[in-house]
């Protein structure tokens, strides 16, 4: 219940300040201390009711993933918490996949706890088609059109 | 000057007043800062025909190391792609390197995409053909490319 409290007034129901270029990601809080210093934010990504907070440090040619935290969007209940090594550098890839393999878990634990049976491979291959969705998607869009511009065409 | 800040901010690099461009590297680079460990970090940039590829750098003793590559849609500002090195595990840094990072990058991710829309793209034809831009853009003097991209995006 305190995670809960915690959470809720980083983002919800407030307006992003900003999109991080380094992560795509959308931020809602940033802390610098001194110009020269890090800056410390939490950005949201929001994908099939489901928030994505994650919490980054961008320095000048160095962006670090410091923690990451699944909530589910309709209750404001967190899903899990997940660590991260200090000092691990970021990129989507990376983010999208330690999500994934925390999910999944936390998906079986779930039906494990409730007496259920889950499909591990289609779980798997749901979650990790609803990531790709939330992190590359429009990158793809987007490239397609760029590719088409310089005359890289599909047709 | 200001016009061609606004455009550098949207990429996450540096404090604006901080970049310069170098003739040597024909790039646009941001003042390294540098850590407690001896190691200073910077950014480079540079334009390709609609993308702009930044990298990520470590300037070690006696080294210097690509630490990750981001190529944005210079349009939306969207990032398209991106490598990220872990944690001083960076690769020793050549421009031949970042082209070919690059190409690798990009048409992996359009042959992706076009996949996703059921075409089909020989990725060995569309990687020729990256490779082909990124030389050409790359040799072009960026200091030009910077002044047509400020002129054509409206900044």
């Amino acid at each position: 219940m305190e995670n809960e409290l915690a959470l809720q007034p980083l983002f919800m129901g407030k307006k992003p300040v900003g999109v991080s270029a380094n992560t795509g990601l959308t931020l809602y809080q940033t802390v610098q201390r001194h110009p020269e210093d890090f800056t410390y934010s939490i950005g949201v990504r929001e994908t099939h009711g489901m928030y994505i907070v994650e919490a980054i440090v961008e320095g000048v040619g160095v962006t670090f993933l410091s923690g990451i935290r699944l909530i589910e969007k309709a209750t404001s209940k967190e899903i899990c918490s997940i660590p991260v090594v200090h000092g691990t550098t970021y990129s989507r890839q990376l983010v999208a996949s330690t999500v994934k393999q925390h999910l999944c878990q936390a998906i079986e634990s779930a039906a494990i706890t409730e007496g259920r049976a889950t499909d591990k491979e289609n779980v798997e291959r749901l979650v990790n088609q609803i990531l790709d969705e939330c992190y590359f998607l429009e990158s793809r869009k987007t490239v397609l059109r760029w590719a088409e511009s310089v005359g890289i065409s599909t047709k | 000057m200001t016009q061609e800040i606004a455009l550098f901010k949207n990429f996450g690099l540096a404090t604006p007043s901080s970049i310069t461009f170098s003739e040597s590297m024909n790039a646009f680079v941001t003042t390294a800062q540098a850590f407690p460990s001896g190691n200073a970090y910077g950014n480079a940039a540079r334009f390709a025909e609609g993308l702009l590829i930044k990298e990520d750098i470590g300037y070690g003793q006696p080294y210097t190391f690509l630490n990750g590559l981001h190529i944005y849609d210079l349009k939306t500002h969207k990032l398209l792609a991106e490598l990220v090195y872990p944690m001083y595990q960076g690769a020793f840094y050549s421009k031949e390197h970042v082209k070919t990072v690059a190409t690798r990058l990009l048409s992996e991710l359009i042959v992706e995409a076009a996949e996703e829309q059921g075409a089909y793209m020989n990725e060995q034809e569309v990687s020729r053909k990256v490779r082909e831009i990124l030389e050409r853009s790359f040799s072009n003097n960026q200091l030009q490319e910077l002044e047509k991209n400020v002129k054509v995006l409206g900044f």
